[in-house]
């Protein structure tokens, strides 16, 4: 298994990973304590399935209210057509096979632009300028 | 109406190639059929009785006539030459291959259309009044927000895997004619005290094994902030609704759960946390959309012509179609057209491949070169000046177009059925027809008035027929196609679910059952009350004694 | 252990298809063999490959009681369309045939 960069599409080796939080599990089971307590280490969410949707939520709900800035990584049941999905909700990477790097790589390429704000950080902007006009105000716990 | 710019289409083009590099993965093994059904179904393409069937997306039922035109070639070129119009103001083709669905979606893209999310675990086509920016009784135009809505709702990332399908529908005017009442979550225009527009927000309505009326979420959300609050519902829905058990998935169920004021709590927190955020639109791009809905500029024209008054008084028929089709305007002297799609032989909402182009001449010809899908599977020509009707009339005519009567009983409204449907227990078409062919007297049509009759071929009731004056519901009876009738159902403000009057029946029996119903309306109602105004004033024993107790023999009678 | 048939849709068309004794698929449902105790396991298991060769998709057993008339959800699907006449074109058919011919 490797990391797959959503941003780069670089492959990295797997970092340790300081926090599973399991897709079903409530939001309320990971806390910004939780997030201190790791350090430097990643935080990963875990799909059982792919098309169990709560990993993204999971995601959002990690850079948004608890101001998460570190490497969030998508484990478990994800297929490459998520990719772009996964990176505007705040991952920063997914842990993939080696051989569906090919097809994660197509995938991330072939993801049409962003219909929707979703998050302010940079890493998750879309990759095609968003047209919409830059909101004024800024929550003031935003990642940078 | 909402115009693509180069980024929209941009969007429509590069979804469609990949799509098409999904269906070549799938082809070729990379994908398989379970990781390939979501990304299939999102892009509209379900595996059906007879086929795959693509379910394309029409936007609050808004059409262009080039668009109805484009898909009149679609249907010629790519399927048997005629599409279904759904209750949800999209359209179906019945026999699409997977390997041609590609270059569909890349032809859809040049004429500014998909089959985004029309089906799937995700947001749906978020439905409209048809009748919008060309009513008589609106606030303002909904449209304006239901592209908004779309536009936010469209491959949004947290909300492509939601626990089940998530339907949205929009009304502004008096009379709600979205059934906004049956839908996850219904949006009315409403003005605050102090004059604000906002939306009163509906939340857990649907049809299906567990009919729901929506509850009032919130009785005021200003305008503005309307994508933050429905972000905040989809969120506590995606994270809560459950996950295990597809017939208990929607967000119904987890209102039920919950309770609505647990649920409305859950809603209002976690808007907090994201309402002054990025979500909601800028004043700029809230005023791009909204001007591409700019009313029409309409000549001034007479309420009363003289070629109108003419033509109702020497043509019986085209006054009955006036009276029942020609549905008030914002402007006295204009008119928004029913093009009826219900005949003898024609399934309900069904139409070829040339009738679609002869549909789009009739609004080049007579209107503004729009035309509009409704909730009851026919559609409507906005805008039609009162003296061009006749004109309007006499084409539609020759096009086989203007036979039938909007909102009377002939007005059916069918889902597909065990004809097209793989999930159906019964066929819901022939028994269309036969009720069709039953009331066939346009006078006694117009003395019993207003009534809607719906039939759904299984418990998933598409067909709506929860919502109906009379529903029918097609069961399996030891293999036999049988069918339950309801009374009482409602689709507009004061929603309601009709209630079941008793066993079922076989399918030979149910005109005479409908007869029978109808016969006892007339003959006890007071005045000329409707019949939902009958069921409301003495309830449904009378019915009920009328089509059991005289024996089922009074169901065999014709 | 009943009698079965088994039918699918085709990947690529989505034509409704029947395992046939030769224990090949075809869009005629009157060549549809009826199978019995080691011939259904057998048809099990091309019914497997052909999934696995990414041929069929939805496939499943009907039961049946030697050729006897199966359910109407069958006899409409092996009847290949619906038993009402949907809206005719009136133009001729366009360059691409319809499937399931």
């Amino acid at each position: 298994m490797t990391w797959f960069d959503l941003v780069t599409g670089d492959l990295l080796r797997r970092g340790v990973i300081g926090h599973v939080h399991a897709g079903g599990a409530s939001l309320s089971d990971i806390t910004a304590a939780d997030i201190t307590r790791i350090g430097g280490a990643a935080l990963a969410i875990r799909f059982d399935r792919f098309s169990d949707g709560r990993g993204f939520t999971a995601a959002r709900h990690i850079r948004e209210v608890l101001a998460y800035t570190g490497t969030l990584v998508a484990q478990g049941h994800v297929i490459p057509d998520q990719a772009d999905y996964l990176r505007r909700c705040g991952f920063t990477h997914a842990e993939i096979s080696l051989s569906a790097a090919p097809q994660w790589r197509r995938a991330r390429a072939l993801a049409p632009p962003a219909m929707q704000r979703v998050l302010d950080s940079p890493r998750a902007r879309s990759l095609i300028p968003n047209r919409r006009v830059r909101s004024p105000r800024r929550r003031d716990h935003q990642p940078d | 109406m909402y115009r693509y710019d180069e980024f929209d289409r941009a969007f429509v083009e590069r979804r469609a190639a990949q799509f098409r590099d999904q269906v070549d993965r799938r082809l070729r093994g990379e994908l398989s059929e379970d990781e390939f059904k979501p990304l299939r179904l999102q892009n509209g393409l379900y595996l059906q009785l007879h086929a795959y069937m693509l379910r394309i997306a029409i936007p609050y039922g808004v059409l262009s006539s080039g668009q109805l035109r484009g898909l009149a070639g679609i249907a010629r070129d790519f399927d048997r030459g005629f599409g279904h119009f759904t209750t949800r103001q999209n359209i179906q083709l019945n026999w699409i291959r997977l390997v041609d669905a590609p270059d569909i979606l890349d032809r859809l893209a040049t004429f500014d259309m998909h089959a985004i999310q029309t089906s799937g675990n995700c947001i749906r086509n978020v439905t409209c009044d048809p009748l919008a920016g060309a009513a008589h009784d609106e606030i303002e135009d909904p449209r304006v927000w239901a592209e908004i809505i779309r536009q936010w709702s469209t491959l949004h990332p947290e909300f492509a895997f939601l626990p089940r399908k998530f339907k949205i529908a929009i009304s502004a005017g008096a009379e709600d004619r979205a059934a906004t009442g049956f839908h996850d979550i219904g949006l009315r225009l409403v003005k605050s005290r102090g004059d604000e527009t906002g939306f009163r927000i509906l939340v857990g309505g649907g049809q299906g094994r567990t009919p729901r009326v929506a509850r009032q979420l919130a009785h005021f959300v200003p305008k503005r902030h309307i994508l933050s609050y429905l972000e905040a519902v989809m969120r506590i829905y995606n994270a809560a609704g459950r996950r295990d058990n597809i017939y208990k998935a929607r967000i119904k169920i987890l209102v039920d759960a919950m309770g609505i004021d647990a649920f409305a709590e859950a809603v209002n927190t976690e808007w907090g946390l994201i309402k002054d955020g990025a979500t909601d639109l800028p004043e700029l791009e809230y005023r791009r959309i909204a001007a591409h809905f700019a009313p029409p500029d309409l000549a001034e024209a007479s309420p009363v012509p003289l070629a109108l008054a003419l033509a109702q008084r020497h043509d019986a028929g085209f006054a009955r179609w006036v009276r029942q089709n020609g549905l008030p305007h914002r402007l006295p002297g204009y008119a928004n057209a029913v093009i009826s799609l219900k005949s003898a032989g024609r399934p309900p909402g069904d139409a070829s491949a040339s009738e679609m182009e002869a549909i789009a001449d009739l609004a080049d010809d007579h209107g503004t070169g729009e035309i509009r899908v409704t909730y009851q599977q026919n559609v409507i020509i906005p805008h039609v000046r009162r003296d061009a009707l006749p004109a309007l009339y006499r084409d539609a005519r020759k096009a086989g177009l203007g036979g039938g009567e909007n909102g009377l009983i002939s007005d059916i409204i069918a889902c597909p059925g065990l004809d097209y449907c793989n999930l159906a227990n019964a066929r819901s078409l022939p028994l269309a027809d036969r009720i069709f062919q039953r009331f066939d007297d346009p006078q006694r049509r117009a003395a019993i008035g207003r009534l809607q009759v719906n039939i759904s071929g299984c418990i998933n009731a598409c067909g709506h027929h929860h919502a109906a004056d009379i529903g029918i519901l097609g069961v399996d009876k030891k293999g036999v196609e049988h069918y339950q009738i309801t009374i009482g159902g409602r689709a507009g403000e004061a929603a309601a679910i009709g209630r079941i009057i008793g066993p079922s029946f076989a399918e030979h029996e149910v005109p005479a059952v409908i007869g029978t119903i109808i016969d006892t309306y007339l003959a006890c109602r007071e005045g000329d009350e409707s019949f939902a105004a009958y069921v409301a004033r003495t309830g449904t024993d009378g019915l009920k004694a009328a089509v059991y107790d005289d024996g089922v023999a009074r169901a065999h009678a014709s | 252990m009943s009698d079965v048939m088994f039918t699918a849709n085709r990947l690529d068309n989505g034509a409704v298809i029947w395992l046939t004794a030769a224990l090949r698929w075809s869009e005629a449902a009157r060549q549809a063999a009826v199978f019995s105790d080691d011939g259904a396991e057998a048809a099990r298991d091309e019914v497997a490959a052909a999934c696995h060769r990414n041929f069929i998709v939805a496939a499943y057993e009907v039961a049946v009681d030697g050729r006897a008339d199966t359910s109407m959800r069958e006899r409409i699907r092996a009847g290949r369309g619906p038993t009402i006449t949907p809206p005719q074109d009136n133009l001729a058919p366009g360059p691409r045939p319809a499937t399931g011919d």
